[in-house]
């Protein structure tokens, strides 16, 4: 009972009931279709019997009518033919008594066929001796009693006695008449003419008798013979007529009659078999019926019964899951008590309802805490604005920093400058420098926090701009240069023959990345060597620029390597201590070379030396290289040098073209020799001299053969650290070619292009070079000072001043326009941008509106963010200068836009 | 139910027994080295297995029945006579097979009880006041004359052994029909009662049906005779006429050859009422169909049985010939046959092999004080059971015509084509 708890097992159940019922009707069905089958079966069975018996009639017919004909004329075709079809018959009866061997055959049925076949059996024979009669009887007849006739009647003696002759006449007459009656007879068999024919041989008996006749016993015999073959002849006519007329006829008539009793049998059966089939059929039909008013019932029973049990409940069911769905709770679930489907259904849907009370609870929760988090967002929102003002503030503090700090210590440094530059005494000039000095330190320290902080914030832009690759690497040089020289420290520089001469990039961070790296070694090198090495790579279809800064400082742990590019780190708390710094170089080393799409490694063992390795991406450049810059085909060198260490790497000069032979400046005797003694060779004035100068160099024997050399045609360069020392050697050599280092391969190449130009010149211009470096060169032009600051406008007026150009000054925006207005000749206008009355950019437009076809206007600001350059060009001014004003960028400034004054001012 | 299966038990018997024919038909040849063949040819009348049986067992020969319907039995022996040693058949066969020269003449100081014979076949008459019968009675056909004539003259030659004889009438189903009186109303007249139209069964045999039919004409009062012993060929044609139209009128229903044939029509419901034989009327008792072999007022058709020595048979055959026509006339074949309702012309000798009742019932005419069975192990006679026309004398006093071969014998023949063929 359980089991049917299910409403699976239900249905299974009513899907049993139904099939069994289906089957059951199929079954009848079959059955239906089984005995109407069977029934057509025999039906045709029976109809083929039916056939057989009336073909039976037909041929028993036929086979009477043979026997007559045969009776009548003896034919042998109507013998042959009773025997075909006494085969015929016979087959058919078999036929008869097998054809439904498998279905039950009426008893009577066999027994009128057994009969039949009897009768068959008995008119076969009774023809057969019907046959073997009507033969006999031809053989009495023709052989026997008509020869027996003929025979006697050619015995009777020939006589001429009129009475005997008479007699035997009669006697004639009577056995004529005899074997007429035998005619007669055998024509028609009649009992009358065996009588005639009996009196006919008894009256001729009796005639022979009377006659006396000579051979009268053999006539009396023969007679007697007669008689008795033609008695013989009546019987077996009698006898095959008998069994024609009697025998036979009435077994053929019994056989038919068992014929039509045999159809009427097999009529009959075939009825009852019709009467079955249709009372199966229709029994069959009444239990289909039946059973279809009971599938029927059933069925709707079972609709009925699933209507109540599972469609109602499903409705009302469904019914609370659709409210359910809308969310609807404290329903009433129907069902629930129930065992089956439906009452898991209902059990589920209370579950339902019970989630739906916890979802609802849920949501409640849920829109609590959507409300929390809206207000956690606006929080957010709040703080992300604010955080973003601060940011801004941070970057407007920033500015404000940059501008409020750069410019007092412009002016000191400026003022310390020009101070420097009056006549001092010995201490105050120290004194000064290291005021200098600490301010300059002063000021990479802001612009170092600056730089990071804009980088932080986002706000350094890398510029790509076009520049010289050499004019960059000799002012970084000559910087950095000072600061290995005050840690005794020896600057070497490589440069790659393959360093474009042009490239696209911003040369200032690059400088400045460079800058840092090699001071960063300088600073951690006491009296070492600090290398910078410079090449171009190319990688993935782009340029970079690498830069190798090689030192044999104190080295760092791998534990430190791995910490120095973190902002604020140095190699540890100790380094801080000992070598001072922000601890932000690397990192803004790192982040620069980052934003120009390089990258940066560095490796080192501590207590060897440090190597970094900066590579910058070139947006583009030159097709010339260093080499390009040769005026001349780059032959032997002769290099002499005393350290094992030349200042250029003899593969550097290999690789510059040259060929180079390395011999200590003791040789140079011996060389001079040689040379003297091969002077006549062309060849070799076109070869260089290159001479180390060391602290051990004796100078004078050295210019001495130089000044021979130099006779000889020979190129004679001497080569000098640009240090205390090397200056102090330079001095020795007025006259003589030479040229300190490190040096930049534009500067080397010059040097040489104008030797080589010059070298069969006699050195007397030579003393002009020697005030080459101190002197400042002098250009023609006036321009017009802006700036508010009055200690600005000093400094800037001494550094121009110096440079030799005339000048005009004004306080303030307007000042300047009035000044301009009053001569508008100015060939360059340098215009502060943070002024009273009218700041530099408004000047600026009005300057441009008034309209300046030659006049240049250079921007100064301390304001040294990008978009105050961009906002300074973007209304027309040709240049920017960065406060504090350095005599470099002036000089700068002047080179390109005046032309220089050669006359010595 | 119980009718069927006795009909189908019936019918399997004689199946059974023409085969057990051809089984014995051959079994000649493996007796054949120690014992005497005999073959007899006759009908179902007296070629019965218990007699072949009894007689191979007391006679220590070999018996070959060959059973056959009357007519065609008649043929045979008259065509071949090579082909049997005796002849068993009715009078009416005597004058065919005589004159055919089938047979050869009995000589009758080998018959052993040959002075037991009784007067039926010698004077004609069982009694002073019965009637002779028309047609050729047996005494006439008897004796062999010197000429060859047979006749009523007393001769040691003799052309049959006198031995089974009954009178024949016809057998009606008293199931349909009503018992009738014997002598009083029974007639053959019923034979052409359109009563029983369609169920009227007759013999197939021009000179035993013929009578039947002819009696029944008559007593019809359809037609009359001259002589119903010798029926003219007017007569005949008037006779056929007139059952001819019965014929076309489907009055009969079968003409049977044989007594199985005529217990089966009877059997089967085929017939009401037939021609009949003494031995079927027995079986169709012993089945319980109740049928009554009438005693016709106008007299029974009479046969006699006659054995006929082949003419072809000689010799250690002929001998055994006589020891079986002898064994015949010993005792134990009359009081087998009378239990058949046969009667053998020596009663006397049989009468100590059947009991009293079975005596008094079967030839005295008394009624049966108990059941009497059949040769078939079967009640053919019911305790109180009388025989119709009463005892032997009676019966063989009312014979109106015995079976013959008439002068218009080949006549008969046609018109007794013509009438069954209608």
């Amino acid at each position: 009972m359980l089991m049917f708890n299910s409403i699976k097992a239900q249905i299974m159940l009513v899907v049993c009931v139904l099939t069994s019922l289906t089957i059951v009707q199929i079954y009848f069905s079959y059955q239906s279709e089984q005995s109407y089958t069977s029934g057509i079966e025999n039906t045709q069975s029976t109809i083929s019997k039916i056939d057989l018996v009336k073909d039976l009639q037909r041929e028993v017919v036929d086979l009477q009518r043979n026997v007559l004909i045969y009776k009548d004329n003896g034919s042998e075709s109507a013998q042959s033919r009773f025997k075909q079809i006494v085969e015929s018959i016979s087959t058919k009866l078999s036929q008869l008594a097998n054809v439904e061997s498998e279905y039950k055959l009426p008893q009577e049925h066999l027994d009128y066929v057994s009969s039949m076949q009897g009768h068959l059996k008995d008119y076969q024979e009774n023809f057969e001796q019907v046959v073997s009669g009507r033969e006999q009887r031809d053989t009495l007849f023709k052989v026997k009693i008509l020869n027996q006739f003929n025979a006697l009647i050619n015995e009777l003696p020939t006589v001429t006695n009129d009475e005997k002759l008479t007699q035997i006449n009669l006697i004639k007459l009577k056995l004529l008449s005899a074997e007429n009656q035998v005619f007669h007879y055998v024509l028609e068999a009649d009992f009358a003419k065996v009588n005639e024919f009996n009196l006919s041989l008894n009256e001729c008996l009796t005639l022979v008798n009377s006659a006396q006749l000579d051979n009268t016993d053999y006539v009396v015999s023969a007679i007697k013979n007669i008689k008795i073959d033609f008695n013989r002849l009546t019987q077996i006519t009698r006898g095959y007529v008998f069994l024609i007329n009697v025998v036979m006829t009435g077994s053929a008539n019994e056989f038919l009659y068992l014929t039509n009793e045999l159809n009427e049998l097999v009529s009959q059966r075939q009825a009852e078999i019709n009467q079955q089939i249709q009372t199966q059929i229709s029994s069959i039909r009444n239990k289909n019926m039946l059973l279809s008013v009971l599938s029927i019932v059933i069925t709707i029973f079972i609709v009925l019964i699933l209507s109540l049990r599972l469609l109602i409940p499903i409705n009302s069911i469904s019914h609370v899951f659709r409210k359910l769905a809308k969310g609807e709770t404290g329903l009433a679930i129907p069902s629930k008590e129930r065992q089956d489907e439906i009452g898991e259904l209902a059990q589920a849907a209370s579950v339902f309802q019970q989630t739906n009370l916890q979802t609802k609870e849920l949501l409640e929760s849920a829109q609590h805490q959507n409300k929390l988090h809206a207000k956690m967002n606006d929080d957010l929102a709040d703080a992300k604005v604010k955080a973003e003002q601060a940011t801004a503030a941070k970057s407007m503090f920033l500015a404000n920093m940059s501008h409020e700090i750069r410019t007092p210590l412009n002016g000191v440094v400026g003022l310390i400058d020009l101070c420097l530059k009056s006549k001092l005494n010995e201490k105050q000039q120290e004194y000064l420098s290291k005021a200098f000095y600490s301010s300059q330190i002063l000021m990479n320290v802001i612009n170092d926090i600056l730089d990071f902080s804009k980088i932080e914030a986002g706000k350094l832009d890398i510029e790509a701009i076009e520049f010289d690759f050499n004019l960059m690497l000799e002012s970084l040089i000559s910087n950095i240069q000072i600061r290995a020289n005050e840690k005794n420290n020896r600057l070497i520089l490589e440069v790659s023959p393959h360093v474009p001469l042009k490239m696209t990039g911003d040369p200032t961070r690059i400088s400045q990345v460079i800058l840092n790296l090699a001071n960063n070694a300088i600073k951690f090198t006491d009296s070492g060597l600090v290398k910078i090495v410079i090449n171009t790579s190319h990688e993935n279809g782009e340029d970079f620029l690498v830069v190798k800064v090689i030192d044999t400082g104190i080295g760092m742990s791998p534990e430190q390597l791995s910490r120095i590019f973190e902002s604020f780190t140095q190699a540890d708390g100790s380094t801080s201590r000992k070598y001072g710094g922000t601890g932000l170089g690397l990192s803004i080393v790192k982040q620069l070379v980052k934003l120009m799409g390089g990258h940066i490694t560095a490796k080192s063992v501590e207590n060897e030396g440090t190597e970094f390795c900066a590579d910058f991406k070139l947006l583009a450049k030159s097709n010339t290289t260093q080499t390009d810059l040769f005026n001349f085909a780059p032959n032997q060198i002769y290099y002499f040098a005393d350290n094992n260490q030349t200042f250029i790497q003899k593969s550097l000069l290999t690789d510059y073209g040259f060929g180079c032979d390395i011999m200590a400046s003791a040789e140079i005797a011996d060389f001079s020799k040689s040379a003297i003694s091969l002077a006549t060779d062309n060849g070799l004035s076109a070869n260089l001299v290159l001479i180390e100068l060391s602290l051990d160099s004796d100078i004078k024997f050295l210019a001495d053969f130089v000044v021979k050399l130099n006779k000889l045609g020979l190129t004679c360069l001497f080569l000098y650290e640009d240090n205390q020392v090397g200056k102090y050697f330079s001095t020795d050599l007025k006259g003589l070619a030479k040229l300190s280092l490190p040096s930049t391969p534009a500067n080397f190449i010059n040097k040489l292009n104008s030797l080589s130009q010059n070298r069969e010149k006699k050195l007397d211009s030579g003393t002009k070079h020697t005030t080459a470096d101190s002197a400042k060169p002098k250009y023609k032009g006036k321009v017009l000072l802006v700036d508010d600051n009055e200690i600005n406008l000093l400094v800037a007026y001494e550094i121009m001043n110096s440079f030799g150009v005339e000048i005009d000054m004004a306080e303030d925006g307007q000042q300047a326009i009035d000044k301009y207005k009053e001569y508008r000749n100015y060939d360059i206008i340098f215009m502060d941008i943070q002024m009273p009355v009218l700041d530099g950019y408004q000047a600026t437009q009005e300057i441009i509106k008034i309209g300046c076809n030659e006049t240049k206007i250079c921007g100064l600001s301390a304001n040294a963010m990008k978009e105050d350059l961009d906002k300074a060009f973007s209304l027309g001014m040709s240049d920017y200068i960065s406060k504090p004003l350095q005599v470099k960028d002036i000089e700068n400034v002047l080179k390109k836009y005046l032309i220089k004054n050669t006359e010595p001012a | 139910m119980e009718f069927n299966k006795n009909k189908r038990n019936h019918i399997k018997q004689i199946l059974l027994g023409s085969l057990a024919i051809g089984v014995y038909s051959k079994a000649p040849y493996v007796y054949a080295k120690n014992k005497q063949k005999l073959r007899i040819l006759g009908t179902h009348v007296t070629l019965q297995e218990e007699i072949r049986q009894q007689a191979m067992a007391d006679l220590g020969i070999e018996l070959e029945f060959e059973a056959k319907g009357s007519a065609s039995v008649l043929q045979k022996a008259s065509m071949s006579p090579q082909t049997f040693d005796l002849y068993e058949q009715w009078s009416n066969s005597i004058n065919v097979l005589w004159r055919s020269g089938s047979i050869q003449a009995i000589d009758k100081n080998r018959i052993k009880n040959w002075g037991e014979i009784n007067n039926l076949v010698k004077t004609g008459k069982v009694s002073q006041s019965a009637k002779i019968g028309a047609g050729d009675a047996p005494y006439k056909i008897l004796n062999v004359q010197a000429d060859g004539h047979l006749s009523p003259q007393e001769t040691d030659q003799i052309s049959f052994l006198p031995y089974v004889h009954n009178v024949d009438s016809f057998g009606y189903n008293t199931n349909v029909i009503p018992k009738g009186i014997p002598y009083q109303t029974e007639s053959w007249g019923w034979l052409l009662d359109d009563k029983y139209k369609g169920k009227v069964g007759i013999v197939n045999a021009p000179t035993i049906g013929l009578f039947d039919l002819a009696l029944a004409a008559q007593a019809k009062g359809l037609m009359s005779f001259n002589n119903i012993g010798a029926i003219s060929k007017q007569e005949l044609d008037q006779l056929f006429s007139i059952l001819t139209e019965f014929k076309q009128n489907k009055h009969f229903s079968g003409f049977w050859t044989s007594v199985p044939e005529s217990v089966q029509f009877m059997s089967s419901n085929r017939v009401v009422i037939e021609s009949m034989f003494s031995p079927a009327v027995s079986a169709l008792n012993g089945q319980n169909v109740p049928v009554t072999y009438a005693a016709p007022k106008e007299g029974y058709r009479g046969w006699h049985g006659v054995m006929c020595l082949s003419s072809m048979t000689q010799g250690k055959a002929k001998d055994a010939a006589y020891d079986y026509m002898n064994w015949w006339l010993d005792g134990w074949a009359g009081a087998f046959i009378a239990r058949q309702g046969y009667y053998i012309s020596n009663p006397e000798r049989s009468k100590s092999f059947l009991t009293e009742d079975e005596w008094n019932y079967w030839y005295l005419g008394k009624a049966a004080q108990n059941n009497l069975k059949g040769t078939d192990g079967n009640i053919s006679v019911k305790a109180g059971d009388i025989r119709t026309g009463g005892s032997y004398v009676e019966r063989f006093s009312n014979v109106a015509v015995w079976n013959t071969v008439m002068p218009t014998y080949e006549y008969s023949l046609q018109k007794w084509y013509e009438f069954i063929s209608a």
